[in-house]
Parts: structure tokens; sequence; C-alpha cells
């Protein structure tokens, strides 16, 4: 029995140190954008839309319009994430997006004219 | 390393310089203001107990009426706002003397748009004085299956198990004590009990549940005395939200076909309903065991159940409701027909027919506008008739049953003091005949009780009940429970429990594995006046936890861990120790249970989460030679799920289920052919699903059960001879059913864009 449990947590602790460690080679770097957005749900779309390959988090602060995201370098930058961002339909870091793409964003998600402020 | 730190302490000791002027010359004002959200209807309703605070040192709950006064230096320029759990929002701190107005967005209950964070599957918040595991409709998705009995399959606090080889029920335990420890209430309202204690766990199919509400130990006195391993509330899809009609469809490879529907109703403003209909039909024989008995039953079930929801502008919810359940379903030997009388047939055969009537209505209503003074009643009926033949023996029972709650809530001048009292009455009629003898129990049983929580601070608050029942068996019932919460930050929360439950015995519907053998069933009489001459149950349950929520690697994770002790004063056991017979008797004393669990959940990569567990149980019972563990339960159970999910829709989900050996009662006393180790082996489960979900309105699903075909081959001893003496399928210990392949898919019309 003891033995059992011995094996199985050797186990676990194999995958774990497996999957952190994965992450403990690669260098990560911090970044901040300034996008514009105004409530939970554009929360939701900012971020999901910073998540391309190789972020690793994406944080956007509704208050302070800040997004943080923390990403690979080696597999992609700011700029990329920038343009993620523009194509949800939210301004970025003094970059305006699209119309076409501004337009796909709810009434309510409509920060440029200030119509929702939850 | 050290240049990380050497920054740091750089970094450190200027944020000291700036700092210490600011609290050189440290002056404080004072902001007012009002917390409040917005309700259906564009109703404004202030926000009670809401914490306001700029950090730590400075914050303040909000009153009755969601006003607050919080002193805070001349400096900060923000205040935050939570309420609940989900809701956070900051604002600025007005520049004049003006008072604040902080209204929050109306809940968002059908996209969970509001809540920023990643949410794990299943959850554990910090914030409720019991510690509670929220089972969300995503947890629900991962297995396809089937009704709630198979919905704990990813859940590590609960044991799911067969309660016997022929009829393919599944029993759940918490804290390694059997299924009907644990108080099972849909929306409150207690149902798998009684007569329904085990067939209960088949009335609830999956797909119709939205979440489950999970807590180990005593729970609170409001639902009443029992619950004595924990609570499962299950809430079922409101007619008030969600999509507008739901259809699903499962087919697995072994023949079972299942059919689910929902449909929403909005037939005027404020009015609400839903029907729900499901069908279930097992139509090709399998035995994948080779031991000539089916291992699941053949036949078809169909459950239908409409309700109706209402809010008047006075502030009345008013709530009715109706299901009705029939099971027909045949099984035993591979050469039963069906059609056959099995007291007559040559073959051992099961027949079974089950239906059953519940109704509900329930009425809440806030009181003079005050959202803290409410109250609160529900009653509910219920009639279940059921017959069973097992080869040569019989069973029929007929329960009726009647319960009502009566809740008051208020407050003690602000909300850090809640009081809720009120009354619970219960009553059920059972008549049962068990091998031609009749058995008619009839319970009821009355009390009051009330609940006090205190609110000590954001870190402390407490939870004390007391009830006092009046048992018609059993006489007086005394209900003490207390909780405590501890939660000093944002990252961590202990809490403790203690409390006295108790439980009448319904011994024939709790262990269907009597009848699916040939063994002599005796009752030793020890309570003259109580059920089937046996004592109820009695036990003190105490328990504390801890749990953990951290951010490694930028990515959220919860660690979890907690230990219950059961302590029995009295207790019925069922003992099959005797390979010829099985015994139902009290026990007074020595019974008790250690349980044990550490979970750790990860979100290893966006949507990729990782949940670890193990858990232990140390059950020893008083059986008629001595202390011994609990028969075919596990000491040992560990634990691994991952589930991804791809930006593309994919979602995958693997399960992995180690389970030590089980102790197995004796069975020295059959021929040499038909005994069993003393110990089952240990063994593994894996499961695994896939989904994909498409245009939103469209899921597919796939997957596999048991992957490695693990079964308990000698599941019915005497097997042979199943009018002899040794015929016996009660000792089951590990999976009847190998390999399952199943696909299914979703059809969802959702809700109408709100503009």
């Amino acid at each position: 029995m003891f033995q059992f449990i011995t094996k199985a947590s050797l186990v676990l602790l194999v995958l774990l140190a497996f999957a952190f460690n994965s992450n403990a080679q690669t260098k990560w770097q911090t970044d901040t954008l300034h996008v514009k957005g105004n409530c939970s749900m554009c929360k939701k779309r900012i971020e999901e839309a910073s998540y391309i390959k190789g972020v690793k988090s994406a944080d956007w602060n509704k208050t302070t319009k800040v997004l943080t995201v923390v990403y690979t370098p080696a597999k992609t930058t700011r700029n990329a994430i920038k343009q993620a961002v523009l194509k949800a339909g939210h301004d970025a870091s003094a970059e305006l997006a699209l119309d076409k793409h501004y337009k796909n964003i709810p009434d309510c998600c409509a920060y440029r004219t200030g119509t929702c402020n939850d | 390393m050290i240049k990380k730190n050497r920054q740091a302490l750089f970094l450190a000791s200027i944020l000291l310089l700036l700092v210490l002027p600011v609290f050189a010359q440290q002056t404080y004002k004072t902001i007012e203001g009002t917390v409040a959200e917005r309700r259906p209807g564009n109703l404004i309703t202030p926000i009670v107990g809401a914490r306001v605070f700029s950090d730590k040192k400075h914050q303040v709950l909000t009153n009755a009426d969601g006003n607050f006064s919080l002193q805070i230096p001349d400096t900060v320029q923000r205040i935050w706002i939570r309420a609940g759990q989900d809701r956070i929002d900051s604002a600025a701190v007005p520049t004049q003397e003006q008072r604040m107005r902080i209204v929050f967005p109306q809940m968002a209950q059908l996209n969970d748009v509001l809540i920023t964070q990643h949410r794990f599957s299943t959850e554990i918040s910090l914030l409720p004085t019991i510690k509670t595991e929220r089972i969300g409709a995503r947890e629900l998705l991962k297995a396809a299956c089937c009704n709630l009995s198979e919905s704990f399959e990813t859940t590590p606090s609960v044991d799911v198990a067969f309660t016997d080889a022929i009829t393919g029920y599944k029993q759940i335990q918490l804290l390694g004590l059997a299924g009907p420890y644990t108080l099972i209430t849909r929306e409150n309202i207690p149902e798998v009990r009684g007569l329904a204690a085990i067939t209960g766990l088949s009335f609830t199919p999956g797909p119709w549940i939205q979440n489950m509400q999970l807590s180990k130990g005593t729970g609170s006195v409001v639902n009443g005395y029992e619950g004595l391993a924990g609570q499962i509330n299950v809430e079922l899809q409101k007619p008030m939200e969600g999509d507008r009609l739901l259809l699903n469809v499962y087919q697995s490879a072994q023949g079972r076909s299942e059919l689910n529907a929902i449909a929403r109703f909005e037939p005027k403003k404020q009015v609400y309903g839903n029907l729900m209909v499901h069908g279930k039909y097992q139509w090709l024989a399998v035995d994948q065991n080779h031991d000539h008995y089916l291992d699941q039953l053949l036949g078809h079930s169909a459950i239908i159940s409409n309700r109706w929801i209402g809010f008047t502008k006075k502030g009345l919810e008013w709530q009715v409701g109706a299901k009705a359940i029939t099971q027909k379903q045949y099984g035993g030997s591979m050469h039963y027909d069906g059609v056959e009388n099995p007291a007559t047939a040559s073959v051992w055969g099961l027949q079974q027919t089950l239906n059953r009537y519940d109704a509900w209505a329930k009425f809440g209503k806030i009181i003079n506008n005050q959202p803290w003074k409410s109250v609160g009643f529900q009653m509910a009926v219920s009639n279940q008739q059921q017959t069973q033949q097992f080869g040569r023996r019989n069973y029929t029972a007929n329960e009726k049953t009647a319960y009502a709650n009566y809740i008051y809530q208020t407050i003690l001048g602000s909300t850090l003091h809640v009081l809720k009292m009120g009354a619970t009455a219960q009553y059920s009629q059972r008549h049962e005949t068990v091998f031609q003898t009749p058995y008619h129990t009839q319970e009821f049983s009355g009390g009051v009780f009330t609940e006090y929580t205190r609110t000590f601070s954001s870190a402390w608050n407490a939870v004390l009940g007391m009830r006092a029942d009046y048992h018609n068996l059993y006489g007086f019932y005394y209900t003490p429970r207390l909780h405590i919460r501890y939660g000093p930050n944002e990252h961590w929360a202990w809490r403790m429990s203690v409390g006295k439950a108790y439980r009448s015995p319904a011994i024939w519907a709790e262990n269907p594995g009597i009848f699916a053998g040939n063994r002599q069933v005796r009752v030793l009489p020890t309570d003259a006046t109580g059920a089937y001459g046996l004592g109820n149950e009695q036990a003190w349950n105490a328990g504390i936890n801890a749990t953990y929520k951290f951010k490694f690697n930028y990515r959220p994770g919860t660690l979890s861990t907690d230990y219950y002790y059961t302590h029995f004063i009295q207790q019925v056991v069922v003992d099959y120790e005797n390979p010829r017979e099985v015994l139902f008797y009290t026990s007074r004393e020595k019974s008790f249970a250690h349980s044990l669990q550490v979970q750790l959940d990860y979100e290893l990569k966006r949507k990729w989460d990782l949940r670890l567990a193990y858990r232990y149980h140390n059950v020893q019972m008083n059986y008629q030679n001595g202390l011994m563990p609990k028969a075919l339960n596990a000491p040992h159970r560990a634990f691994v799920n991952t589930a991804y999910t791809t930006h593309t829709h994919w979602s995958f989900d693997a399960t992995l289920q180690w389970t030590g050996p089980k102790r197995i009662p004796s069975t020295l006393g059959n021929p040499e052919a038909d005994q069993l180790p003393t110990q089952s082996p240990s063994f593994v489960m894996v499961n695994a699903h896939i989904n994909k979900t498409i245009k939103k309105q469209w899921d597919v699903y796939a997957g596999v059960e048991n992957l490695f075909n693990t079964m308990q081959t000698n599941m019915i001893l005497g097997a042979s001879d199943p009018f002899g003496p040794f015929f016996d399928a009660a000792l089951v210990w590990g999976p009847a059913m190998g390999r399952t392949i199943y696909a299914g898919m979703r059809w969802r019309l959702p809700e109408a864009k709100p503009l």
C-alpha cells in the first residue's frame, strides 16, 4: 500500500515538475498597452483577443484601461498582441481600431460614444 | 538570484522613501455613500454587507440600507467595493464633500460576462462560512452521462459505487459513509431519502442540472436534522434564464439511448415556466464480464417535469412545480425474457416497475422592501410506488411523503447579525412487503430552528444553529451546529464545523443488494417502537478545512485540504460478514469515520486545468464480532483530472482514478469456487471525453468510460445455481461495466440578446 502511495506521489511530482519546468526555461516579458473599453464585457473580449500564441497572461484593468501582458518574446511581440486587440475592435495605445472591427462589438460596449458606464 | 534580490531591495527602499513622508503627515477624511445594484425591472436596491475599502486597514461593510461611512487617509484617491464573490469595482474618491453612489449592474445570470477571472469548473470559494464546492455546468459537461449518480465522476469528494451486480444502481458516498447519510436536496427540498434513498439518484437527469453545491460535514440547520456526512444541493435549469430550448441525444455502444429536452417560456412579464423531458431506453442486452447476467437492466425510464416561477411587483416570488417518473425494467440472467414472472420462471430474472409523482410550491417575500427581511415557505409532497421481483424474492413498497419548511430571516441592528428562524414538518408513510412480510412505517417529525450568523470582521464570521424536533418514533432531537470561518486575506480561508445529525433507517430501500441474492435476511430488534424494530442513527461530526488560492507562474490555482471526523452515538449496521445471512442491528458505540482529503486545482496554461486529489478514509464499524473496517470501502483513493479547451472550441477531458483495496466480507462458508479473497485488488479507471462546440448552438461529443476495461469478473457468487444457497450478487467492489463508448449532441436555441 505504502509503496503505491510513494510511487503515485513520485509520478505526480514528475508530472508537476514537467509542467512547471517548461515555463522555467523560457523568459517571460511583461508589457503594458493602453486599451480603450468600458465594461466587464469589454474586459473579457480584450483579454480573449490578447491570448494569442506565446501569451502567458493577459489582464485588463477596467479603471486604468491598462492591459498587462506576459509573453515569450521568441514567440510573439507586443505589436502582435496590439494588432489582435485592434482586430477585436478596441483602440490600443493611440492606434484606432478599424471601423469595420469597431462595429462588431455590441452597442453596450461602444466605448467611443460612452453609451455604457457600468 | 542575488541580482534579483538586490533589485527588489532597491525598489523597496525607493518605495519606502516615497511612502514615509506620507505617513509622517497623514490626515484623514471621511467619505460616505451608498452601494446598490440594479435588479430585474430596473429596480435599484441597496447591497447589504458589501465591503468598501482602500486597503487592508481602512475598510467597512455597508449597513442595512447599503450605506457606508469610511475613514481614509487624505491621499487615497480611489476606493474599492466588493459585493459577493464575483463583483468588485473601484470608484474615484470625490474631491468635494459629496456622497458617493455606487450602482452595480444587473447580476448577469445569463452569460458569465461579469466573471472576469478564470473560473474553475468546480470552485471552492473562500467566502462562505461553510466550505462549499460549487460544481458548475462546465464540470457536468465533462461527463456526458446521464443522471445524478453519474455526475460525480470528476469530483474527488464523492465516491460512486454499484449497490449490487444486478440492478446497476449506483450509490454515492461522502466521507466514506453510505449515500443515505448525505442529505441530497433538489433546490433545498429533501428528495433522495426514504424509499428513494438509492433509486432517487436516477430521478435527476444530468442535462437538467444547472449546478450543484456540495458541502461535507453537518450543514445548516435550516435544511433539517439529517445530513451527517454532508449535503448536496442540486439546482435544476431555471425557467428565468438560459437557453430557450435545449435538445440532447446520447447513445452508447452498449445500447443505451437517452433523450432530453428542455424548453423555457415567458408567457407574461415576470412569469416564467419550463418543461423538462427525459427518456432513456436500454435495448441491448450486455454482459461484458461474462457471468451470464446482464450488466444493466433493460427497459425504459421516462421523467417529465414542469414548473412555473413568478415575481410580483410587491416583492413576492412564487414557484409551483410537478414531476413524474416512470420506470419499467427487467434484467437478471441473459436467458430471462422479461415477460415471464420471475417468481415461477426457470431462470433467474428481475422485474421492476417504479412510479413516482412529486409536487412542490415555494413562496418568498421581501418584507416592506427591506431586502434583509424576508419570509420563505416551501412545501412538497410525493408518492412513490415500486414493485420488484428478484428471482423468487419479492419487494413491493409504497411511500407517501409531505414536507414543509418555513424560514423567516431578519437582521439585528445591522447585517453583521443575521437571524433565521423557522419551523419544519416532515411526514412519511411507507408500506413495504418484503418476502411476504408486511412492514408499515409511519414517521412524523416537526420542529423549530434558529440560526444566527455573526460577521465579526471581513476575516471572521460564524454561524450558530440550533434545532429542536420531535419525532414520533424516536422522541426529541436536539441538533446544535456551529461553523466558523477565518479568512485573513485574499488567499486563505480556514473553516471549522461541528454538529450533530440524526436519521431514521429505511433498511430495505437502502440495501437493494439483499434482494439480489439468497442470503437469509434477519433484523435483530433492539427498539420495539422504532422503525423495523431498530434504533435511529445519531452522530457527531466535526471537521476542519483550509483553502489556499494562489497564483503561480501567472496562472491561478487552489490548494484545498479537509479533515472530518464522524463519531456515531448509535448506528444501524448492515452486516454481510456471514455469507449465509444479512443482519441488521443497532450498534450503540464505537463506530467512527476519519476522512482526509487533499486537492490541488491548477491552470497549467490558459484553459488547461489540472486537478490532483488524494483522499483517505478510515471507517470503522462496530459489527457483532467487534470493530472492523467498513466492508467494501476503499481507504485510499487518488485522482487526476485534466481538461483542455482550445481556441477553436474543442475541449478534451480525461480522468484517472485509482481505488485502493477494499475489505470483502468473509465468504469462508461458501464452497471453494464461490469464495472471494478477503481483500479486493486495487484498480484504475480512466475516462475520456471530447466535446466540440459549433457556432454556439451545437455541441457534439464523444467519449469513453473505463478505457482499460477494468472489471470485477466474479461479481455474482453461485451464479450457476441462482436458486441455491450460495447465490449472492451483493459483494461488489469494482466496476460492473467494461469499456463504454458513447457519443451525443446538444442543440440549443440561445437566449434572445437583450438590446
